[in-house]
């Protein structure tokens, strides 16, 4: 069982094996990561009806980008070592003993500390920058990552509930409605909270996420640049109709949504008086059980 | 069950007979006073319900149904014998570290110091409840053939989706340490068997009752919030809650326990020569597990004590109206839940980096280095919880930390492919099913780490975050990984542990539907789940309907595959049964010098330990241990009373 | 699957230490997991009162019992202190009997007084706020805990007696003990720690 295997020790083999893997490797990255790039890339989602969904979708590029030399590195090496290193028969024969070379094992690790540095610092300034305000996603009630002027932005309270989403406008005297619609190309804070259990508010196509917790106050930034519609989705379980708890939103010129606006306050007129004072976050009684 | 060059074993023949077996502690009183247990304290629990709440209780009341289930819980342990050894302690009576092994094929169904039989048990408890789950995943992938809810109400769906989470994340945990992890420890390290034999059979029992416990969720209403729990929605729902909280608390018991006896068993019971450096690779995987379960265990067990409050005395830990806040249990929970995710994938490079060097026919190439890998992702895993909260509000200036933490987490995952990619360099490669299995786990393993990458990065977690992608990636990780490792590891030491051989045919055959339908099921997921379709739904975009369909028909192949896993246990053990000898695999690790079945005692003497065993191709090295000599040399290392570190 | 001894082939005896060292290894193991339960305690008391959710931390009624606080307290230290004292004599070789029953009679009456607490003895209910709720789930998780002590205490003085009734020498006695002794006091040390803890974070800190 034990013939040793060293059929021709020394540097040899190790080498003609090791530029072969480098040569293929290297072929396969010039064909696969410019499909990936502009192929593949362009119908990678969340696309562009924001400025954040544009962000998140230059970032899902770029790291598929990094992914695939990484893939096919793994891919190639593997896929010569099980054609070109295994024993054909049933016999079984010992390879060479070679031992774990530490110049590999740090050279390995120093290259997966940079990429992970690197990938660190990018996912970093993907977030934190002004024209970034947090890529989209919920920030809690302080935000760190804020839109310049961020006073300023459109406030819109997404108010979670088993199973629909509300919407109220602190800044058209509290309305509440039942429909989303936003003008385009102004900054949008959303102030996501919820009255029963953990929703979670994601517009598809605006790249935003953020989760409905009850007694949080989560803020979400988010600038739309297209005029188009936007499905709104529950990314939480919530219970018996999470699955539906779906609606779409819409994006309009500023001067429509002013229109609208206008509109809806006059129509829930009668409601707006009944509820409860415009506030960061609702405490109704948590007595009612649901399934 | 005995080989045939070995003489009858002495003791089946003093085993009582069935008539005397009916009077004693074992299943049959289990699941008896178990039930009795349950009836008597639901109905005491009834009462204590109306005294505090000061309504009429029904028999949905959550003091009842939890009270139910503790007594049910000691009256299954009453029942299978574990009290007997702490009452006669309480009296005074002499310690004893053996019980029930005299009781040939019964031994199987009681409590049984025997850590082979504990493993035997384990292994088929394990696969029983690993069928429940996957039955559950393909009634729901039958749902999501259609684009709302048909098929399956969504109640019920919500059921399944949860049952099949919880089932599966508490059977897998159990999964490698309980089978593998009993039977190989001892005998990789050269002992006769673990530190504490008592608790050994303790967490498999408690196991079984956990799996049949939250089986009975179903009848309670079943629950609707995932295998994650998420609070408030956990303190509004209905009792099918608590057989999750109770059952998911006794896992959590469980594993503390089996880590516990992992690391105490490998601290203190190491042969003489064994020393640190030389301990096989899988039982590092299995220590390393094992301090991520004693230390995030614990936490799970307090959140899910907190919601049981919650849901009984009334209690406010999760509900912001009153002082309590939903975050608790994100955090607690996710700190013992990411630690899990490790759980699930330590093992599997402990087997897989195990079982490599067997097939390539060479050392493990960067032993140490391996170990370390394994230690820094046991490490890192307690530090990155809170990128599963990244969009929730919490902590977001905290953001960047944790998504530099996970990144981190990629350097020691990295290293396992090092070691991997080494020890194949100019290797002798033979492509057993065992082999194949473990070259499947690089594959998805790989595509499960690369897809974490897109998660860990803030940005691109807007999108996936919650959504298929997330189930994908996971799906990823733990059955293409820890899953596809731990089927690897059974064709591997099955035949150790029965004594069998498995069919090479049928396992080439599973092995290749397996890997094809594993991955059409789950890589189209990634791109459901970037596409918009959000985890748990049963009801779904119209557009995303033909996709669904090709998953749903590639997930029903993917459980035939294990359909014929199982029909290669049943023919090749049961009914074959072909002597599959000492070592068939010429491999070079401590167990298989040992005739198979391992006989009851592990070793006649405790065998003296040469060297690590993978020294596959050194000419002239010697055998890696020395099975004649007296144990304790002189000169070898021995075991301190502080607990035996060398 | 193992096949049972075979006839002739006597397996070699244990080293008899090896049982001492996995008690005391398992008793620290056990000491870590127990400290963790009780981490997770500590950062929900951290955290809700960080939060104060809804200005409900805690109302101003809720006030701990004091003086049940402080007498389950001593109760607690009282036992540990005993324990040790009996391990001590022990390991001198000399009778432990008494010290023990001390320190089961102590670790008992700590049981007793948080019971009498709960029925008695309280100014708020489990449904009064954020301190209330950990007040209440931490101190019966520690009971709970506190039981394990008890039972190991318990097993050691009925060692003790039996021992001092049966064993033909001293020596003998002392040996039947000592491994237990060691991991019990690991164990009730422990306690002990996660006892002056819960006094300082629930009855001490306003």
């Amino acid at each position: 069982m034990s013939a040793v295997g060293a059929m021709t020790d020394g540097a040899g083999p190790d080498v003609r094996h090791g530029r072969r893997i480098l040569i293929i490797w290297a072929v396969a990255n010039v064909i696969f990561v410019p499909i990936v790039i502009w192929v593949l890339g362009p119908h990678i989602p969340p696309y562009d009806a924001s400025q954040q969904s544009t962000d998140q979708h230059n970032v899902n590029v770029v790291l598929s980008a990094l992914a695939t030399p990484v893939l096919l590195m793994i891919w190639v090496y593997f896929g010569y070592s099980i054609t070109v290193f295994r024993q054909r028969g049933p016999e079984v024969v010992d390879g060479p003993p070679i031992e774990g070379d530490p110049r590999i094992q740090v050279t390995w690790l120093a290259a997966t500390t940079v990429i992970v540095i690197a990938l660190a610092v990018y996912g970093t300034v993907g977030l934190l920058p002004s024209s970034a305000a947090g890529a989209g996603g919920g920030q809690g009630p302080n935000p760190l990552s804020k839109p310049p002027n961020a006073a300023s932005a459109l406030q819109v309270q997404v108010i979670g509930q088993q199973w629909l989403w509300t919407f109220r406008w602190p800044g058209y005297g509290g309305v509440q409605t039942p429909y989303l619609v936003l003008p385009v190309n102004r900054w949008i804070a959303f102030h996501v909270t919820s009255l029963d259990v953990s929703h979670s508010f994601w517009a598809y196509e605006l790249g935003v996420k953020a989760d409905a917790i009850p007694g949080n106050d989560n803020v979400a930034f988010v600038r739309p640049t297209q005029l188009r519609s936007f499905q709104i989705r529950c990314a939480e379980l919530c219970g018996l109709w999470h699955g539906h708890m779906n609606t779409t939103g819409q994006i309009v010129s500023q001067s429509a949504f002013d229109t609208w606006i206008a509109q809806a306050r006059v129509r829930y007129q009668g409601v707006t008086q009944q509820l409860p004072p415009y506030s960061h976050v609702y405490y109704p009684a948590p007595d009612q059980r649901a399934g | 069950m005995s080989t045939t060059e070995s003489p009858p074993p002495t003791a089946i023949t003093k085993a009582p007979r069935f008539r005397e077996q009916l009077i004693g502690f074992h299943l049959l009183w289990g699941v008896v006073l178990a039930a009795l247990g349950y009836f008597v304290c639901h109905w005491l629990g009834t009462k204590i319900g109306n005294h505090i709440k000061g309504q009429t209780a029904t028999d949905q009341d959550d003091i009842a149904v939890l009270l139910g289930f503790l007594g049910a819980t000691l009256g299954w342990l009453i029942g299978l014998g574990f009290f007997n050894y702490p009452l006669s302690r309480m009296m005074g009576r002499p310690a004893s570290l053996i019980e029930g092994e005299e009781y040939g094929v019964w031994r199987y169904f009681r409590l049984c110091t025997d850590h082979k039989v504990v493993a035997v048990q384990y292994f088929v408890a394990v696969l029983f409840f690993f069928g429940v789950g996957g039955l559950n995943a393909m009634l729901i992938r039958g749902e999501l053939t259609s684009d709302n809810a048909t098929f399956i109400q969504a109640g019920n769906y919500l059921t399944l989706v949860s049952l099949h989470g919880t089932m599966m994340l508490m059977m897998m945990s159990a999964g490698v340490l309980g089978p593998l992890g009993n039977y190989l420890v001892p005998l990789m390290i050269g002992a006769r068997r673990m530190a504490f034999p008592r608790v050994e059979s303790l967490t498999l029992w408690l196991t079984v009752l956990a799996g049949f416990m939250l089986i009975s969720a179903i009848f309670l209403g079943g629950f609707p919030t995932g295998w994650t729990g998420y609070a408030p929605l956990s303190v509004e729902a209905r009792a099918g809650m608590d057989a999750y909280l109770f059952s998911f608390a006794l896992i959590g018991i469980s594993l503390c326990l089996v880590g516990l006896n992992i690391i105490a068993t490998v601290m203190t019971m190491r042969a003489p020569g064994l020393y640190w450096n030389r301990i096989p690779v899988f039982v590092w995987g299995m220590v390393t597990t094992s301090v991520l379960a004693v230390l995030a265990a614990p936490v799970l067990f307090a959140a899910l004590y907190m919601a049981a409050l919650d849901r009984t005395v009334e209690t406010t830990f999760f509900l912001a109206s009153n002082g309590g806040s939903p975050f608790l249990w994100y955090n607690l929970f996710w700190f013992f839940g990411h630690p899990e995710v490790y759980i699930l994938a330590l093992p599997g490079f402990g087997i897989v980096l195990e079982i490599l060097p067997v097939f390539a026919r060479k050392p493990l190439w960067g032993y140490r280095v391996a170990v370390a890998g394994m230690f820094g992702v046991a490490l890192l895993s307690f530090m990155v919880w809170q990128h599963h909260l990244f969009v929730s509000g919490i902590n977001a200036n905290l953001r960047p930390f944790y998504m530099f933490t996970t990144e981190l987490i990629s350097i020691p995952t990295g290293i396992i492919f090092l070691i991997g990619m080494g020890t194949l360099w100019r290797a002798r490669i033979r492509f057993t099913v065992p082999m194949l299995f473990c070259l499947a786990f690089f594959f998805n393993f790989l595509i499960g780490g690369l897809s974490g990458v897109y998660l860990s990065d803030v940005p691109s977690n807007v999108t996936t975050h919650g959504s298929y992608f997330v189930m994908a990636h996971f799906h990823y990780t733990i059955m293409g990984g820890l899953v596809f490792a731990t089927i690897g590891g059974f064709y591997y030491w099955l035949p150790k542990i029965t004594g069998f051989k498995l069919n090479e045919t049928l396992g080439k055959i599973h092995f290749w539907m397996m890997f094809i339908f594993f991955n059409l099921t789950f890589f189209p997921l990634f791109a459901a789940g970037l596409l918009g379709m959000p985890r748990r739904v049963s009801s779904y975009n119209p557009s995303l309907h033909g996709l669904n369909v090709f998953v749903s028909i590639s997930a029903w192949c993917l459980g035939l595959s294990l359909l014929v896993f199982l029909a290669n246990i049943v023919w090749t053990q049961l009914l074959l049964r072909e002597p599959a000898g000492p070592n068939p695999w010429l491999s070079k690790s401590l167990e298989w010098q040992l005739p198979s079945p391992v006989p009851s005692y592990n070793f006649e003497r405790i065998p003296v330990i040469n060297s690590a065993p993978y020294s596959y191709g050194i000419p002239d090295a010697p055998p890696v241990a020395d099975f004649g000599t007296p144990a304790r040399l002189p000169g070898g290392p021995a075991i301190t009373p502080e607990g035996g570190v060398l | 699957m193992s096949a049972s001894a075979a006839p002739g082939i006597v397996p070699e005896p244990e080293d008899s230490r090896l049982a001492a060292a996995n008690l005391v290894v398992g008793a620290r193991l056990f000491a870590s997991a127990m400290a963790f339960v009780f981490m997770a305690f500590v950062f929900a008391y951290f955290y809700l009162k960080a939060v104060d959710s809804n200005g409900l931390w805690r109302p101003s009624h809720v006030t701990p019992p004091q003086g049940y606080g402080i007498a389950i307290l001593v109760c607690i230290l009282g036992a540990t202190a005993a324990f040790e004292l009996a391990r001590r004599g022990l390991a001198a070789g000399a009778g432990s009997v008494a010290m023990l029953a001390l320190a089961l009679g102590l670790s008992v009456a700590a049981v007793v007084l948080q019971l009498i607490a709960y029925l008695g003895g309280m100014s708020f209910g489990a449904d009064g706020g954020g301190y209330a709720s950990v007040f209440y789930g931490w101190t019966a998780m520690f009971l709970a805990f506190w039981l394990g002590a008890v039972y190991s205490v318990e097993t050691m003085l009925a060692t003790a007696m039996r021992s001092a009734r049966e064993a033909a020498a001293a020596d003998e006695a002392v040996e039947a003990l000592q491994p237990s002794a060691d991991a019990t006091m690991v164990y009730l040390y422990s306690c002990a720690g996660i006892a002056v803890l819960t006094w300082v974070l629930l009855y001490l800190i306003k």
